[in-house]
């Protein structure tokens, strides 16, 4: 008994933690004003978090209600992710003329500035995204507020002509997350509205939303901050001819003026390193390099600029990022020469020799970043997936242990670059590309000067271009059909050709397969010697 | 998935393994012939040819196909000396 009442508390317990978030989930003290967000509390997280993703494919049913967390993270940077939710919209969810309708609000998101916001249809049932659509086609981006909540409102229109359930997907790609994974401290919110008609704010909608809790105070604005760096501070980096130098920011309306600059200065000068590169580089010495690079902030918003310059100079160097604009300006004239720093931020890096270990290395790496991301871009990993409503045993066996073909593809790539392509072998694999390649050549066009019987001084040049001469070749064969089935010479004869030539190649390798074990040199006899 | 990991990281290991060897972009260029134009120009007059003339192209498949046997069977004797199947 006493058994039983463990493990009936065992599962009890389990279903309290299924069941109560539920419970706090129908509690949300959200109203459907969504316009209020901060006034009503939608910054609200779990308390001690830090960098969470939705688990792929969430599947949410909305009748009524609303605040279902996609991901959040308190403090930067955490690694880019994707965030996904499933709309599961009913037949009895349709209203008004048939269109569905969903408001997303995306605060401190910019949708221009790389911003992908995806939206599919999966079709009937759960699965992945047949189509999708990014910011575009289907999107209207209605309104925009680049005030203090800095929020864009898109929204989004469907025409769904049947009363079927359908789900729908709708997702923020990497790059989205690219705007939040900076080290600054920011306020952001993607808001998500969902409306299952034409009427929005009209009691009749559900939220979803993103939240991001990194609040650096003064009511959820953001101001001008130079977020990312590269190289990031401490960063060991290899010499290399393009090496990136590059920062991500965001510039408020408030601060912004003409003329304003990125500005990137670097020298090798005044920073002792005490960083222990390890064995992926070597050859530390101090010698001068440096340089500038200006990027020009056209626009209030986010920035990203990258450049690439050969850097073989190796040592510690120093980086000053700032964001500079005119001092003043006079009767609407900018003096860009005389400017002032809005923000600005120092970093250190080191630039060594990479060694023969550290290049293989920064290759393994690639390679395996590039598998991973095909493994999670291409294949349905949900099924494997036991608490998730996709779980299915056969599906989730063939991916574990079926190779995929992009992952094959994959591999197929590095046996090529790595090993086929290598010295000695390599002539015979690129003289095989070479055979097998299927990229034709114009034939070369010769012409010729003819002496006419006319007139001895006369020579008539005539030219003899085989290519047209192929071509009309080509369409006179092609052209001609036979009357009945309207075939021309190639679908008649081409598979009667093919049969005759994999015949032969089939006898021939069967003929050297059946061979095999017999000797060259005639039969032998018991003893094995040759007679 | 387990198993596409498993040829990545083989073909990974052989890679490093044989990374210090150059690698072959173009055939070599001998006395100051271009092999590798050469012969990328050949098969290109030969593809144009076979579009009119398109037994040849199967033929040429055929034959291919004939090499790519006789190349197993090499790297196999290679491999496995005279261990490997076949004629000795």
């Amino acid at each position: 008994m006493a058994l039983i009442m463990i493990r009936f508390t065992k599962y009890l317990s389990i279903l309290a933690i299924l069941v109560l978030p539920i419970f706090a989930h129908a509690s949300s003290p959200y109203t459907d004003n969504f316009e209020n967000y901060n006034a009503e509390g939608w910054t609200t997280a779990p308390a001690g978090a830090t960098c969470n993703v939705l688990p792929d494919a969430t599947t949410t049913s909305y009748s009524g209600s609303r605040g279902t967390v996609m991901g959040y993270h308190t403090s930067g940077p955490c690694a880019p992710f994707a965030a996904q939710v499933s709309f599961v919209h009913t037949g009895t969810d349709q209203v008004g003329s048939g269109d569905m309708e969903w408001r997303v609000k995306m605060v401190n998101i910019i949708p221009s500035a790389g911003v992908t916001l995806a939206f599919c249809n999966t079709g009937t049932g759960s699965g992945s995204c047949t189509t999708a659509s990014t910011i575009g086609p289907g999107f209207t981006i209605s309104s925009n507020n680049l005030g203090d909540e800095n929020w864009h409102k898109v929204d989004i229109l469907y025409s769904q002509t049947s009363l079927s359930t359908t789900t729908f997907k709708l997702y923020l790609d990497d790059t989205l997350y690219s705007t939040f994974d900076r080290a600054g401290t920011y306020t952001a919110h993607g808001v998500y509205a969902y409306s299952n008609g034409n009427a929005f704010n009209t009691g009749n909608n559900s939220f979803i939303y993103l939240d991001d809790l990194t609040d650096f105070g003064g009511g959820g604005s953001q101001g001008t901050v130079i977020s990312t760096v590269t190289p990031y501070s401490y960063q060991v980096v290899g010499t290399s001819t393009s090496f990136g130098f590059g920062a991500t920011g965001f510039v408020t309306p408030g601060d912004y003026r003409s003329g304003m600059q990125l500005h990137l200065h670097y020298t090798n000068g005044g920073f002792a390193s005490t960083i222990a590169v390890g064995p992926a580089f070597a050859d530390l010495q101090q010698q001068d390099s440096s340089g500038d690079f200006y990027f020009d902030i056209t626009s209030p918003g986010y920035f990203s600029f990258s450049t690439t310059t050969p850097i073989t100079t190796v040592g510690d160097y120093t980086m000053d990022t700032s964001i500079e604009k005119p001092l003043f300006s006079f009767f609407g004239f900018d003096f860009t020469i005389i400017k002032t720093t809005v923000t600005a931020t120092t970093t250190f890096f080191t630039v060594a020799t990479s060694t023969a270990f550290g290049t293989l290395r920064t290759s393994v790496i690639q390679d395996y970043q590039n598998f991973m991301g095909q493994a999670s871009s291409t294949i349905n990993t949900s099924v494997c997936n036991p608490i998730s409503g996709n779980f299915s045993i056969l599906p989730c066996m063939s991916i574990l242990f079926v190779p995929q073909p992009t992952q094959i593809q994959s591999t197929v790539a590095t046996l090529k670059a790595g090993i086929l392509s290598k010295l000695p072998w390599g002539y015979a694999t690129r003289l095989i590309v070479i055979l097998s390649g299927q990229a034709s050549t114009s034939l070369p066009v010769v012409t010729v000067n003819i002496q006419t019987s006319s007139s001895t001084a006369t020579q008539l040049p005539y030219t003899f271009n085989p290519g047209e001469m192929i071509a009309g070749a080509a369409g006179v064969l092609d052209s001609t059909r036979d009357p009945v089935d309207n075939k021309n010479w190639r679908d008649v004869f081409g598979p009667y050709v093919q049969l005759l030539v994999a015949l032969f190649v089939v006898i021939i390798i069967w003929h050297d397969v059946m061979a095999m074990g017999h000797s060259s040199h005639g039969p032998r006899d018991r003893t094995g010697k040759s007679t | 998935m387990i198993i596409g990991a498993f040829l990545q990281i083989i073909v990974d290991i052989v890679a490093i393994i044989l990374s210090w060897l150059p690698n072959v972009t173009t055939l070599p260029t001998i006395a100051g012939y271009d092999i590798d134009t050469a012969l990328v120009t050949g098969v290109g007059y030969f593809n144009a040819f076979s579009t009119a003339v398109w037994p040849l192209a199967m033929v040429w498949q055929g034959f291919l196909v004939l090499m790519s046997y006789y190349s197993i069977k090499m790297l196999l004797k290679f491999f496995l000396g005279h261990r490997a199947p076949g004629r000795h």
